[in-house]
């Protein structure tokens, strides 16, 4: 049955050698369920040229980001404090048009001590950003686990383990972060960092130990380096999670919006839906 | 300025990635789709969605050279964005009884008339949906085999991953996506 199923492979990526190829074609004239297997794989191939057209989602992610941004998606709703807010400026100004006409110069004063308390009034009604941005992150960062399994799976596979001693190291930090004893895993991951300064992996899971332990500066600056680089698997998780980073430092805000942007026009990435509803809840 | 009335120049800059005549659909032909969506149980962001795949299938069956246009762009789009969103609700089961007041034949119909054999379908873009959940690693894996066309040993040395390795987690990379499929809710249309 393994067996089968390589040649499968073997023949949707044209590998099999001639004579190999032309008994499987003759297999799938016979073979109505063999036939449809590989139709099936077929399919998935050219399911996968759709999903991965980069530039085209691209373009139409960056059409949909400039429609966005003039509300041609918006539907008429206001929210609860806009209103509220405009009710006050409303009544601000209807008051202060009147105090103009009737005040004697006396009156001034105490109306002016009215209008700072009405703007006091406003200012407070204005959101918190700081507790905004800080929020958001605690909303929003939830450890990666999806792609642990893959790394146990790789370090632990006999036959596929290159390098025991690289292995067992990262083996016992991971065990830790994933048995969430944050604080040995740190030391753990640094040690085995010293050792082998340029395993991504490592580096990843260092940096998501850092963050659950609100180390954020020291995690970016390992994220920074993954996120930059192509050749390794955790560019696009270690962009987003850079961007959670950025949202907790006030002098980061800006770069952290734009890579969230970036994220969000992004159609080949995982965390595509939660940047866009994270640019929503921010932006309101 | 390019006058994307003229159907012509429409198909033309959609072909050549040309920003202006995507917004130019957008602002054309967005709401139909909205409207369809949104009076058949769809909020606007599954309308967003359903419009953003039917013009990835319309652009990516019009860069087929053998590829021809049976219909009007507008007509072309909602036929696709309808047929979506009826799969996305068949696929849903909270969504059974919206689906009895469907004419669903008709739905099916308009597409499959629009549709050829091999082009690029519905089906298609579902599969690119479920692609898109699977790990990262497996995409990564599988859009560098498949469609940058590098070399399995060249995949390992990038990944940090031995030259057997790689062979073995290609392959099941792709059963993992074949089984994410099957699961799907729309599968038996998908295949059918």
């Amino acid at each position: 049955m393994e067996n089968l199923n390589e040649k499968i492979h073997d023949y949707i990526d044209d590998l099999l050698p001639e004579t190999e190829r032309q008994a499987f074609e003759l297999a799938l004239k016979t073979d109505a369920k063999l036939a449809q297997e590989v139709r099936l794989y077929q399919h998935l191939i050219k399911g996968m040229d759709v999903a991965t057209d980069n530039d085209l989602r691209q373009t139409i992610g960056s059409a949909q980001a400039r429609l966005a941004a003039e509300n041609f998606f918006t539907d008429d709703v206001e929210t609860v404090e806009k209103p509220q807010q405009e009710a006050i400026v409303r009544k601000l100004n209807v008051e202060k048009t009147a105090l103009i006409r009737k005040l004697s110069a006396y009156q001034w004063a105490a109306a002016a001590s009215v209008l700072l308390l009405i703007a006091a009034g406003l200012w407070f009604l204005k959101p918190n950003k700081d507790a905004l941005f800080n929020d958001t992150y605690t909303v929003y960062f939830q450890p990666e686990t999806k792609q642990l399994n893959d790394v146990y799976d790789e370090i632990t596979s006999p036959g596929f383990a290159t390098d025991k001693v690289r292995n067992e190291s990262l083996k016992n930090a991971l065990d830790a972060y994933q048995a969430k004893n944050y604080s040995p895993a740190k030391a753990l991951f640094q040690k085995h960092l010293t050792a082998y300064p340029l395993d991504f992996d490592a580096q990843f899971y260092q940096a998501q130990t850092l963050m659950n332990l609100k180390e954020t500066q020291n995690a970016a600056v390992l994220l920074e380096n993954l996120a930059e680089k192509t050749e390794n698997r955790w560019q696009k998780d270690a962009q987003w999670y850079l961007a959670l980073n950025y949202l907790t430092m006030p002098e980061k805000r800006e770069v952290a919006l734009n890579l969230l942007k970036n994220i969000a026009a992004d159609a080949t990435s995982s965390y595509r839906a939660k940047a866009v509803e994270m640019l929503d809840k921010l932006s309101n | 300025m390019i006058n994307y009335e003229d159907e012509q120049n429409l198909i033309e800059g959609l072909k050549n990635n040309q920003a202006a005549a995507f917004d130019y659909v957008y602002r054309q032909y967005y709401k139909m789709t909205a409207q369809h969506v949104g009076t058949n149980r769809g909020t606007k962001d599954d309308a967003q969605d359903v419009f953003q795949e039917a013009l990835i299938v319309l652009v990516k069956n019009l860069r087929q050279p053998d590829f021809k246009l049976s219909a009007k762009v507008s007509t072309y789009l909602f036929a696709v964005s309808k047929k979506y969103w009826l799969y996305k609700l068949r696929g849903n089961k909270d969504s059974a009884v919206e689906i009895e007041n469907l004419n669903t034949d008709h739905l099916i119909e308009d597409g499959d008339d629009l549709l050829g054999e091999n082009d690029y379908d519905v089906k298609h873009s579902i599969i690119g949906e479920v692609f898109h959940q699977m790990k990262e690693d497996c995409k990564e894996l599988l859009t560098q085999y498949y469609f940058n066309k590098s070399a399995l040993g060249e995949i390992a040395k990038k990944m940090g991953w031995s030259d057997d390795f790689v062979k073995v987690k290609k392959r099941r990379c792709m059963d993992a996506l074949k089984t994410l499929v099957q699961q799907h809710n729309s599968y038996q249309l998908l295949i059918n």
